[in-house]
Order: C-alpha cells, then structure tokens, then sequence
C-alpha cells in the first residue's frame, strides 16, 4: 500500500494500517502497552510515542503515539534516533513509581509484558523514592487471582471484557492516580471468557489461579502445540507441562480459528488429568493374571479367546488416531467397532453433518452480516458465541432459538441485539419452519451464519435448518452454515465409522454376538445409562481404558490409564472439517496412548502402525481439499460415507427431558475441580418452568419420580422453557434416560398420587 | 668427576636443609585453616529475621544455574506466602560458582566456607531442602523480602510496608 521509514527504514503497512502496527510487523522492537492485535489502540499508556519528521522546512518535529497515527505514504518517523526514546524512557519510569517489588513471587514475570518493556527502554534503576500507591486485592473466584498493585492502567482488560467479550461485572473504578479495574462485587466472573484477562494483561494484575498452585515459569515447561478437546471447534492451544503433569494451558495462535483467546472451558478444562481419582495404574478387578505375564499378555491372551465376539466402542470425544487404531483393533480380532456411544447422538450428528454448508469459521461468523443461532451455543462451543458476540458489538440482527437459559440468549435480550424465542426443542421444526426473517432481509446484509447445536436438535429440526438455508439462499446473499457438534471429533468419528455403528453394536451385544468389550475415553453406562445399562450382564469381560474415572471405569474388569491429548499425539476433526494434528506436550510415564495399546495386542508395531495411518489419511485425501489455510479441510459434500439412514420413533405428548449445559461443563470437564466448581447448576435436582410444576401439580422442594425408579427435588425455574424437564448431564445418568426423549405424563408422576 | 660428586651430596644437603624447615603444609584433618571470607563452598538456606524461610521458589537459581543442578517445585501457605515444597541441589554436579547466589531476589541462597561434601554413594549428593535449610540468616542478618513485596502474606496488610501508602479507598469519588 505504501512505505513509511522507521529511523530512516523503510517499513511497508497496509491500507488504514497505524504505525505502531506496522513497525510491528516489519520487526521492529518497540515498546507499547494498550495496543493488542484484537482490541486495538487506546492511546491510554503513552509508550509507543515516535517523532514525526516535519514535511515543511520551517515546521518543527512533534512527539506522536504511533498507536494513533494512520500511517501515511512517505511519512517519516525517528524511534530511537529522536527525543521520543527519552519519552519513552520516562514514561516507563513514571509507571515503575509505583509498581510492587513483586517480580519473584509474581506469575507473570518470565514473560511479562512490563519486563520486557522496561528492559527495552533501558530503564534500570528507580529514582523516586516516595511512597508508592497501593490498591486492595479483590477475590475473584476460584480460576483468577487478582493483585491490584501490579495494574499500570493500561484498559486492556476492561477492553476486553466489555468492549470485546460483552460482559457488564467487571470495570474501571475511581480515576487518575486511584483508577482500578474490578468487579463489582468479590467473587467468579459470569463471562465464560475470563481467562482470556490473564493473557491481555501485561502484568500480573490477573494471574491463573489453577496454575498457582502448581507453579513453574515459562521455560521450564515442556510446551507443544494442541488441539483443544472439550467442543467441536477445535481451538488450538499450547498446554505446558512439567515433570509428568499439567500446569497450564495457554491459547496458541491460529488465524483461521482462534486468533488470540480461548475460552475458560478450554484453559481451566483441561485440568481434568490432574484430577485425585484419574486412574493411573492398570487395576484387574476379573480374572487371575498369571504373576509372570504383564497386563497386555494377559490381554492379549483373553482377547484370542474372545476373537470373534468382541466389541470395541470409543467416543466422540476421542480423536481420529485412536479410532483409526481401536479400528485396526477390531479387524485385528474380527470385532465391531463404534465411535459413537448412542444411535441418537449418531444419527443426529450425521445429521448435522449431512446439513453442513460451506461452514462458517470463527473469522467468517465475526465478518457476517447476521446470524441465526438454534440452540445453547455459548454452553455447546462458547468461542462461537464469542464469535456471535462480535456481531452483537456492531449491532448485526440476530434470532435465537433456545430451549435452556444460555448466555448468549440473555445477552440478545439485554442489549437488544435481536429476537430470542424460547422453544421446547421438540417443536423447534415448526418454529425453525415458521421462522419470521424479515428483519435479515435488509439490502446490506450479504452473508447470513446459520448455526445450530446438534446435541439439542432432533433430525426434523435439522432438516428444518436445512429447508432454511435454502430459503435464505438468493445470488447476493451468502449463507453458510454449521454445527457446534457434540463432541471435539465428532466429525472424525463420523467420517471414520460405519453408518448406524453404534445401533450396531448395541443389537450385538443384546442378541450375545458379542460378549467382550473395549471401551476407549467413552462412559456408556455413566453418559449413555440408558441403553447400555440393561446390557451390563450381557458383558462378561468390560475392558476400559480412560483417563477419567467415570461410571464405566467404575464398573470394569480391567482399567488401563489412557493418556490425555496433552500427553499423546493425534488427528481431530473440528465441525468445520479441518484436520488438525496435535502433539504430545509432556511424557507422563505410567500412562498409555491408544496406539501404544493396539501395538501390545496386535503383531504391528508402532511405527508400522503410524505407517498404515499415514496411508489411511492419504487414501481419506483424495476426497479432501487442500485449502489455502492452516491445514487440511474435509470436503463434507464429497464424503461419501456420512449418511443417516437409521431412525428412532420420537413420541411428541408430554415434557421433553433437556440436558442443562453450561460453558465450563463437558464428559471431561467435569472433572476439573476448580472449574467445576463454578457450575450453576445442581446435581440431583430437576429444573421446571413454574408453569409446568403447576401442570404435574408439584412445587420447589418436592419430589418427582421416574418411571426408572429414581425420584428427584423439583426446583422452580422461569429461565427453563415450558414442557420443558431439565437436568445436569451427570443426573440424566443417574436416572438412565436420553437426552431430548419426551416423557408421557404417565412416566412422570409425584409420589403423592400414589397415595 | 668432582662436578658430579658436587651435583650429587649438593642435592642430600639440601634435603637435609629443608628436613629442619617449618612446614608449609597443615595436617588435616586434624588442623583446619581459615578459609577467605569470598569462598564459595556447600549451599544452603537461610531464614528471615522473623524465623521463616526466605526462599519464595522465584526460580532464579535453577534458571542460571549452568550445570542445572537445582530443582525446584514452588507451592504456597493458607495465608498465600510463597515456599518451595521441593528445593533438590545436586551436589555431585554443582561447580560452586555462586551464581545462584547472586541471582536470588531475597538473599535466601548462600554459599557457605564448608567445602566438605564427600560421599561413598553418588545418589546420596543430592541435598534436599531438608538438609539444605539452616535456622539463621547467614551472611545477611537483616534483610527480610516481605517487607519490600508489594502482595499481603500473614503479618503483613496491603500497604504496610515503609515505602507504601495506605491502599486507596475504591469508593470515595474523591481525586
């Protein structure tokens, strides 16, 4: 576009670039504070200040902070030759006034942005010796340790939460010399992307909590670049490790998903794997083991008995290597395999995939010029909603069909940014159907995201979505549509199995084809209660291999401990189709990867193993496109596998039982206890809309009971739709039913009846 | 032949003539000698005035190390004071340069004039903070780094410290 000179050099910038960024990008090593890719320039911190050469003879050079200056052809700038360096200098000063002697005991310093940038302006020795300003330390919650002193007022933070992340309980308090940034009452932050704070501020005002505890600076860490596990969008994170565990994740840049922040689910997730109950040994409950022979002779011996009869299930939330491998597996041994623990969640994922077109990404939902949202999807992908976020913040129209409070519903509401329509997911067909678009038939509007969360979709309201797209669809309007799906490689699981895999495998095992059962990362008798239950003592031999200890790890044979995608390497497949592999971050030495286990039972090495996927994955190319972006795409219009043939019968009188998600919630999530412990929800309980506790003639604190036998406190709630039955995922296994079933009135009944 | 006579009972003469000299060597064990004030020998731990440990687990040490024989896991207390649950030197690969010294923020890490480290079993060279921590202040009895930190620990407020004004009143409008 043009060229500006920095000290005489001459830097290239883009149109409506300023000049910090493009010194920036050119490699030049200038301070600055405010200024952040994503929020942009305040102009607040003064530290990016540059002399702009006069054009004229007479005219004198003036000091500007390059952070506001649209850079402009031909301009020249003296950064380090001009009186600016002394301005900088100073200005660095006059902020270590006061800032604490805090450096050894602060997490942030290692890779502190005030570090770095009092060393760059050569500023070592404090002049001032006056009293310094103190501020008080607020609590704020379990994953954020605030220490007010450290602050340097940069706004950053409060740019971000509520320029940027939306949020309204966290801002600036007092001014000039006393300015602080805080909450407005101690305690956790609403936003599900507080964490984000710790990165945007460069100081340790805001430091991770979790990572506290178990603190190692930035070098010591064994760091790999991964994917994020716990929703289909597939983030890419950098988890760091030391000496065999997990101490922190951090967001790893990926223009094409996520450029800067990930969410709290992603960053405080992940610590399910330090959990006190992960299973770390392998435990053999059934079946003496001769004492000379290790666990996988054992195995492999009780695997050549049962070959033929054997069952191997993984997740959704397992990746594309390890159903690759647990595939192989099943060959190997003549077994069935399926990645999905439910036919519902299959046949809806299918679905959803068979709707995909032209999937929006993150960058793509941020750009768009309206959007229609079908589902929870802050509590089902909450970077998506970060996404829907930025629409909201340039006042883009909005409709949202939901059925559970969501976040993102309430956020529409009160900023008005759209229409929210609260609707038991049974009917969502009709409403999807008889959906009111006017307000996105604007002539500017020229590309519609379309997104809907298939966890909480039945297969009419998918092909609903569908009849929508094509009514959206005209020549100047695009529309791309996508699904946040349930589980992080859901997409994989799709592409790599059989259809009706799972149905499959469940009739095997109730007609006795199959009586030996490998489960990999799946809870089918915790999450998938309610078909896998009666099926228990059809099971002789339960081999689990998992890295939580979840209901099924509770009830196996043999437990193996399998290692988390931090500790391993793979293949995922996010809901847009792109591959992306991830690495193995820290060794922990008493678990096993997938491959690992298949090597040990089969007369394939590791390396040939790998051999064969590399192969697989060429094979899987020739249907993929090679996008110009990170990595590969899977052109999901091209596969030819991912059809939906099997359907269950959908009762439609009565209340629909819904999962109650919220954004730190997920199968793995669960288990990270500070995370967890800032869930909404209540186990135990089931969630109703006043109106229909007074249809099933019950009121808060009285039980209901089930037509399984278990009975549950009733707790009134207007946030939750009308014929709606809400309950925690971890309760809808304790009462053995399926998420979105709708139970007859006569399946639900209040003990007093009875009477 | 006198030339080598004379080389030869010149040299018994002068071994005779030092046989009679006093000695430049001393007979250690038994007798020690008084080693120079800058000598670095075996590391150790100090406490702050007060009795506590001054080692916060900043890092610093086991970052310059450069033989990397330091280890460290840092955790904290109830009352959020900084302490290494795990401080390790492994003495059979430590150079005495003192480095560590110098780097630590809180004069916590002191190398002392005790040079005496021997061990038949090469595993037992590995000092934990056990062995490590002495109850003195070592080298520098005054020196306290919680009175100079900006963060709250027990005993000490936001604010308290000399050079430190009381914390701002978050609620007052007032400039």
């Amino acid at each position: 576009m043009g060229t500006i000179y920095i000290d005489d050099k001459p830097v290239e910038f883009e149109a409506g670039q300023n000049v910090l960024q493009a010194t920036l990008k050119a490699g030049i090593d200038i301070t600055y504070f405010c200024y952040h890719e994503a929020l942009g320039s305040a102009g607040s911190c003064r530290l990016c200040a540059m002399e702009l050469e006069p054009t004229k003879k007479d005219d004198k050079s003036r000091v500007v902070m390059s952070c506001m200056q649209v850079a402009q052809d031909g301009q020249r700038y003296r950064l380090n030759k001009g009186s600016a360096d002394k301005v900088r200098q100073h200005v660095v000063e006059y902020y270590m006034t006061r800032h604490p002697h805090d450096c050894p005991v602060c997490d942030e310093a290692g890779h502190c942005h005030l570090q770095d940038m009092t060393i760059l302006s050569r500023q070592t020795y404090r002049r001032y010796d006056g009293k310094k300003q103190t501020f008080p330390d607020q609590e704020m919650g379990p994953l954020i340790w605030n220490t007010a002193n450290r602050c340097i007022t940069c706004y950053r933070c409060a740019r971000f939460y509520q320029n940027y992340a939306l949020g309204d309980d966290f801002g600036v308090y007092c001014s000039g010399q006393k300015t602080t940034f805080r909450r407005s009452e101690p305690g956790a932050f609403d936003s599900p992307f507080s964490g984000n704070m710790i990165d945007v501020c460069p100081t340790g005002t805001f430091t991770d909590k979790v990572f506290r505890r178990k603190y190692s600076r930035t070098w010591q860490l064994e760091k790999a670049t991964s994917v994020c596990n716990h929703c289909s969008t597939g983030c890419n994170t950098e988890p760091g490790g030391r000496e065999g565990t997990l101490r922190r994740i951090h967001p790893m840049t990926n223009p094409h998903i996520n450029p800067h922040f990930i969410c709290d689910r992603g960053r405080y997730g992940e610590h399910y794997s330090e959990a006190s109950d992960r299973p770390l040994k392998c435990i053999i409950r059934k079946g003496a083991k001769n004492p000379y022979d290790n666990i996988y002779t054992h195995l492999t011996r009780c695997l050549k008995k049962a070959s033929g009869r054997i069952g191997i299930l993984s997740s959704e939330h397992e990746d594309l290597q390890t159903h690759y491998m647990l595939k192989q597996l099943a060959v190997h041994y003549k077994g069935i395999f399926s990645p999905f623990i439910l036919p519902d969640t299959e046949t809806r994922t299918r679905s959803a995939i068979q709707a995909t077109q032209l999937p929006p990404s993150l960058p793509d939902i941020e750009t768009a010029d309206a959007a229609i949202i079908l589902g929870s999807l802050t509590e089902a992908a909450p970077m998506m909603d970060l996404a829907v976020r930025q629409l909201i913040a340039k006042q883009k129209p909005i409709i949202m069909v939901h059925a559970v409070p969501s976040l993102l519903a309430d956020l529409i509401q009160h900023r008005n940014a759209g229409e929210v329509i609260s609707a038991t997911p049974k009917n969502w067909h009709q409403v999807i159907d008889h959906l009111d678009t006017s307000r996105l038939s604007d002539e500017k509007v020229k590309k519609i995201v379309l997104l809907g969360v298939a966890g909480e979709m039945d297969v009419p309201a998918i092909n609903a979505f569908s009849r929508l797209k094509e009514k959206l669809s005209q020549e100047t309007v695009t529309v791309q549509s996508g699904f946040a799906l349930e589980g992080a490689n859901a997409m994989g699981a799709a592409v790599i199995s059989n259809e009706n895999s799972a149905h499959e495998l469940l009739e095997a095992i109730q007609k006795l084809y199959v009586d030996t059962l490998i489960v990999c990362g799946a809870d089918p008798f915790g999450e998938g209660a309610a078909e896998w239950e009666p099926l228990r003592n059809k099971i002789r031999q339960l081999i689990v291999l998992d890295n939580i200890n979840t209901e099924t790890v509770k009830q196996a044979d043999i437990v193996l401990p399998l290692a988390t995608w931090s500790e391993r390497c793979g293949y995922s497949v996010n809901y847009e189709g792109r591959v992306q592999p991830f690495e193995q971050a820290y060794q922990r030495s008493s678990v096993i990867s997938p491959t690992e286990f298949v090597a040990h039972l089969t007369p394939h090495s590791v390396e040939a193993l790998y051999r064969q996927r590399d192969v697989w994955l060429t094979q899987l190319s020739a249907q993929l496109v090679i996008s110009d972006q990170m990595g590969i795409q899977l052109n999901l219009q091209q596969l030819s596998g991912i059809k939906n043939t099997y359907s269950s019968h959908i009762e439609t009188e009565g209340l629909q039982l819904v999962k109650l998600p919220w954004h730190g919630g997920g199968v793995r999530a669960d288990f990270a206890k500070e995370l967890a412990s800032c869930n909404p929800w209540k186990d135990h309980y089931v969630y109703l809309h006043t109106d229909t506790a007074k249809q099933l003639n019950v009121t808060t604190g009285k039980q209901l009971h089930f037509k399984s036998g278990a009975s549950l406190e009733v707790l009134c709630d207007n946030r939750i739709t009308k014929d709606c039955l809400a309950v925690t995922p971890l309760t809808l296994g304790r009462i053995k039913c399926k998420a979105n079933i709708v139970l007859p009135l006569h399946q639900i009944h209040t003990g007093e009846t009875d009477q | 032949m006198f030339k080598f006579l004379g080389e030869m009972f010149g040299a018994f003469w002068v071994t005779l003539r030092h046989a009679f000299r006093p000695r430049a060597t001393v007979l250690y064990p038994e007798q020690r000698t008084q080693r120079a004030k800058r000598f670095r020998g075996r590391i150790v731990l100090t406490r702050d005035p007060d009795g506590q440990e001054r080692c916060v687990a900043c890092y610093l040490c086991s970052s310059v190390c450069p033989v990397d024989c330091i280890n460290i896991q840092g955790t904290e207390d109830q009352h959020e004071r900084r302490y290494p649950e795990k401080f390790d030197i492994d003495f059979s690969r430590c150079i005495f340069c003192g480095l560590c010294e110098e780097a630590c923020p809180t004069l916590a890490i002191q190398l002392t004039q005790d040079f005496e480290l021997c061990q038949t079993d090469k595993n037992n060279m590995v000092w934990h903070k056990a062995d490590l921590l002495i109850d003195k202040q070592g080298k520098d009895p005054d020196y306290n780094y919680y009175k100079h930190a900006g963060v709250a620990v027990k005993g000490k407020k936001i604010g308290a410290n000399k050079d430190e004004l009381s914390p701002v009143d978050i609620y007052s409008n007032l400039p």
